[in-house]
């Protein structure tokens, strides 16, 4: 059966606000991120500012989709069934299974984005076999929403290791900032993975998450 | 091995040495603090100055160098551009 809720019914629509200020954050990066690659012409910008924009199109994914799941607007058309790889379902199984499959594609994308330009892999070939890859793996997540939590959590994983040598070697307060984000990121998906055993589990990934963006933001407070 | 600088850097290290030396410096002191020769100082001077970048002027029969808002503008950016680089590695 269609899991469509992970958290508490009095965390509905906290957790999409907390979203929305994800959404802001990734387009602050995405623009000033552009805006250099304007000045510069270097392409490790433009697929820096794509990756983010990538991460607000997620994020802005997961709230449409819980946005309409949670004020239950789908029950109350009667839309009725349709068939999908041989499997009837109704129309608000497909919009979950649309709308959280973009989420998880476009945040997967995003952070292999930010994988390959931390360590300058920055080749067409490498972002359409990832594309599949991560397609294969959202739709295994449709049936185990762990694979996409730790496949997110392995690209963490070399995210942290890249922005903690970032900070050893530059010992800024920005870098160390950036080092700790992707780390609390890291942590909110190893939380999203226990909210089959309590959903309080995805109020405090949810939490975890939004303090990750807090402090990005506060880096492109302290850039600007 | 120091590494060779692109042309945006030499392009703000011109435009920072005009700006340390209170906005106006000698075409023969600029050469020298953005250490390059001759030549090449006045290949990257005309386009600032087509760029409106910098404007040559004439004072007591000395010619000298000063910033423009683009030059100012120009300044600021690169320095956002190197924090943001730098703080996310890229």
């Amino acid at each position: 059966m269609v899991k469509f809720v992970f958290g508490p019914e009095w965390f509905f629509g906290i957790d999409s606000v907390l979203d929305i200020f994800s959404v802001l954050v990734a387009l602050v990066i995405a623009f000033y991120s552009y805006r250099f690659y304007r000045l510069a012409g270097k392409r490790n910008y433009k697929f820096f500012a794509l990756a983010f924009t990538l991460f607000s199109l997620a994020f802005l994914s997961k709230v449409l989709t819980n946005s309409v799941i949670y004020n239950g607007f789908l029950e109350t058309l009667d839309l009725g069934m349709i068939s999908l790889f041989g499997y009837v379902i109704t129309m608000k199984e497909f919009f979950y299974i649309g709308g959280y499959l973009g989420y998880r594609l476009l945040l997967l994308l995003g952070l292999a984005g930010i994988y390959m330009v931390s360590y300058k892999k920055t080749s067409e070939m490498d972002i359409g076999l990832l594309f599949y890859l991560f397609f294969v793996v959202c739709i295994l997540s449709h049936y185990q929403f762990i694979f996409f939590h730790i496949t997110a959590l392995i690209l963490l994983g070399f995210i942290n290791y890249f922005y903690f040598g970032n900070y050893f070697s530059k010992r800024k307060l920005t870098t160390l900032l950036i080092a700790v984000s992707f780390m609390l990121m890291f942590v909110s998906h190893a939380l999203f993975i226990l909210t089959h055993f309590s959903p309080l589990y995805y109020v405090v990934g949810e939490v975890v998450h939004v303090i990750s963006f807090i402090l990005l933001m506060g880096v492109m407070i302290v850039i600007r | 091995m120091t590494k060779r600088r692109s042309r945006m850097d030499i392009v703000y290290d011109m435009l920072s040495s005009i700006q340390k030396k209170d906005n106006r410096i000698k075409p023969t002191h600029l050469m020298y603090k953005s250490n390059l020769s001759h030549k090449l100082m006045n290949r990257y001077l005309d386009d600032l100055v087509r760029n409106e970048m910098v404007e040559e002027i004439e004072d007591k029969g000395n010619r000298y160098l000063i910033l423009k808002d683009k030059g100012f503008e120009f300044i600021t950016q690169f320095r956002k551009m190197k924090e943001f680089a730098d703080s996310f590695g890229l």
